[in-house]
């Protein structure tokens, strides 16, 4: 367990100094560590199955007293983080020869990795804050990647809002450790729990902070701000993987594990309320900006911030059914969106624009481009077979159902909104299609080719993946989904 | 006026600084000073451990890294201090609302309605808290380090070449929603 933490920081401090001794080298390094990884995430599968969930305890290796807790939700963020991560760096292959600079690119995406997988496998708050930053302070340079002007400027207002969200939610973890005298989600969560009993108003004080700060992670409407700007502005290999993964880590998980398993919201419906208005806000602001947009990347980063919406709405409804609707669409919509991510980053290497106006016809000289594209963009909107359209359908059923059971209408509006939405989603991805794939082609892209082999790899395997997940949803629910759903309907227990 | 308010003013005065000072390396000392008072107050509120880690990783170790990569950069052109000369006046006003906001709210609301269980807590020694207790901390801010090395090593590359890097930026790519 202690290797998808380790191994990415050793490669990460290793790769620049083979770069010296061997270029070609670093490419194969990192993939491989990323291959490793995701290796071993997927050996954990079966395990955890049959054993249940896993402690990590140091006390025992080497007299540590920190742990590391692996259980089905866990490893299901792993599986995202490592696979997406697996693609962004074999695009990066070939995407990032322009750029320069690969072994400390690769230093950067590696200690992202590191990051992410610290956040996921954390049993412990200030390890979870510690891990978050490391993930963070490496997405900002990364962001910055280019040195373009929009580039530089993108990373400092993502810095910025990020140390703003940050410093909120450490302000919250040591209110809960004025409190509780803990760090240990388990020992937090049994302090947290009498206090909420007694009517203990700094509990509410801590969950707005967390709200706050998670929220601002994860773009969550009101806070998205910096979305927008971040995640055109890095290179696609890294808006990938910004949109496909690192605001779920970072944000959507982070806060669902405390809300649910430290804080025990279940037993506080006004939070779950609360978290179902801000998700339909987000899908609602953040469709109608994406309606809007005429670059291409803008236009996915506008999108991200509607579909964290749906997530956001699955886990305020709280129930069995409701958290394996979001986690599904949470691990769908990190497929199709790092793919669209690829897709755009393929085109604006090929034709040197995001303008979605100055594209048009690429379909005949892009053809993987163009198909794959059309695969990420009809999983995104919902349509069936492909994956969206299942766990959008869950999470929509998951609300009538709920709304049914409490006899409360609002829950049908909610529904009625997401399907609404859906539509929009639809509409502006048809939208990209008929700018950039479809239509005659814009003379002054006569020139045009697709990208390398090892861009289109990634692309091809992700676009499989959105209709493999959908045709294979009975037994992904099985082995991954409904184990990892209810973990989040108790407490930790260990 | 209470000691920790002096300290809490000194503090954000030079926190504020840090921010306004377009001269790096003055902004840099002035960082460091913020982070010496911090460490003062860590002591005064009887955190030793988190004063000893403030003195020397914030005040020193950051220091040291900040001084090394201003080293890098060269002087910009002076017009742009004069820009943004008028932001001095609003110092002082900053400064007493932060002060105010942090004593009112963190000082005088927080700290009396959050009851600490200290005594229910066993402090370990100095060396098992950061050897035993908090190891898995070390290696997040060795990690930390490292990204702070790679990105000041990647954001300072020579190699690349990319049309409109270091600043310039082509008529085409106006940056949106500002």
């Amino acid at each position: 367990m202690l290797l998808f933490v380790f191994l990415p920081i050793a490669a990460a401090a290793l790769i620049p100094v083979f770069e010296k001794v061997w270029k070609e080298l670093v490419d194969f390094l990192a993939n491989a560590v990323a291959l490793a990884l995701l290796v071993l995430a997927l050996a954990f599968i079966t395990p955890l199955r049959y054993n249940g969930p896993m402690v990590l305890n140091f006390s025992e290796l080497f007299q540590f007293s920190m742990t590391f807790y692996l259980d089905s939700l866990s490893l299901l963020l792993l599986l995202v983080i490592n696979g997406v991560g697996l693609m962004a760096l074999v695009y990066s292959i070939e995407y990032m020869k322009e750029y320069g600079g690969k072994g400390r690119y690769y230093a950067l995406f590696l200690l992202m990795l590191a990051g992410m997988n610290g956040v996921v496998l954390s049993h412990d708050l200030f390890g979870l804050y510690v891990f978050l930053e490391v993930a963070a302070c490496s997405s900002y340079a990364l962001v910055a990647f280019g040195m373009k002007h929009e580039e530089l400027e993108a990373a400092f207002k993502y810095l910025i809002l990020a140390a703003a969200a940050s410093a909120l939610i450490l302000l919250s973890i040591a209110l809960i450790y004025a409190r509780t005298g803990n760090l240990d989600m388990k020992l937090v969560s049994d302090g947290i729990n009498f206090s909420l009993y007694q009517g203990d108003k700094a509990i509410v004080f801590m969950i707005i902070l967390l709200v706050a700060g998670f929220g601002l992670k994860m773009a969550m409407v009101p806070f998205h701000a910096w979305l927008p700007d971040a995640h055109p502005s890095a290179p696609a290999p890294i808006s990938a993987m910004l949109s496909g993964v690192l605001i779920k880590a970072s944000g959507v998980y982070a806060l669902m594990r405390i809300l649910y398993n430290v804080f025990g919201i279940s037993n506080l419906p006004k939070v779950g309320f609360m978290l179902m208005g801000m998700g339909i806000l987000t899908i609602v602001i953040g469709g109608i900006l994406a309606l809007v947009q005429t670059d291409y990347k803008r236009l996915l980063a506008y999108s991200s911030i509607g579909q964290i919406g749906y997530i956001l709405l699955g886990f305020g409804i709280g129930t069995p059914l409701g958290f394996a609707g979001a986690l599904f669409h949470l691990m769908n919509h990190a497929a199709f969106k790092s793919l669209l991510f690829l897709n755009a980053g393929a085109v604006q290497q090929a034709t040197g624009t995001r303008d979605l106006n100055r594209m048009g016809g690429l379909a005949k000289r892009m053809p993987v481009t163009a198909l794959t594209s059309l695969f990420g963009s009809l999983s995104i909107s919902g349509v069936p077979p492909f994956n969206g359209f299942l766990s959008k359908l869950v999470i929509l059923v998951a609300a009538i159902q709920a709304g049914h059971m409490l006899g409360n209408h609002i829950y049908y509006w909610y529904a009625a909104v997401g399907i609404g939405f859906s539509v929009v989603t639809l509409a502006y991805f048809l939208k990209v299609q008929r700018k950039a794939f479809f239509g005659k082609l814009n003379e002054t892209l006569a020139g045009v080719r697709e990208v390398k082999f090892a861009m289109t790899l990634p692309m091809i395997i992700l676009a499989l993946l959105c209709l493999a997940l959908g045709i294979g949803f009975p037994w992904l629910n099985q082995a991954l989904l409904s184990p990892a759903a209810n973990t989040l309907t108790s407490l930790f227990v260990r | 006026m209470t000691l920790h308010v002096v300290l809490l003013g000194l503090l954000v005065a030079f926190l504020i600084l840090a921010v306004f000072l377009t001269d790096l390396l003055k902004a840099a000392i002035a960082l460091a000073l913020g982070s010496a008072v911090l460490a003062i107050i860590f002591f005064w509120f009887r955190m030793p451990y988190a004063g000893v880690f403030e003195l020397s990783v914030c005040a020193g170790l950051v220091m040291v890294l900040l001084v090394s990569t201003i080293g890098l950069t060269r002087r910009d052109e002076p017009e742009h201090e004069e820009r943004n000369k008028s932001g001095w006046l609003l110092l002082p006003i900053l400064i007493l609302v932060a002060v105010g906001i942090i004593d009112v709210v963190i000082f005088a609301f927080l700290h009396t309605r959050m009851p600490l269980v200290h005594s229910t807590v066993t402090t370990p020694s100095f060396s098992d808290t950061l050897w035993r207790v908090r190891w898995l901390d070390i290696l997040g801010q060795l990690a930390i380090i490292l990204v702070g090395v790679f990105a000041v090593l990647a954001l300072f590359r020579n190699e690349g070449g990319l049309p409109g890097a270091a600043g310039e930026r082509p008529a085409d790519e106006e940056p949106h929603g500002h």
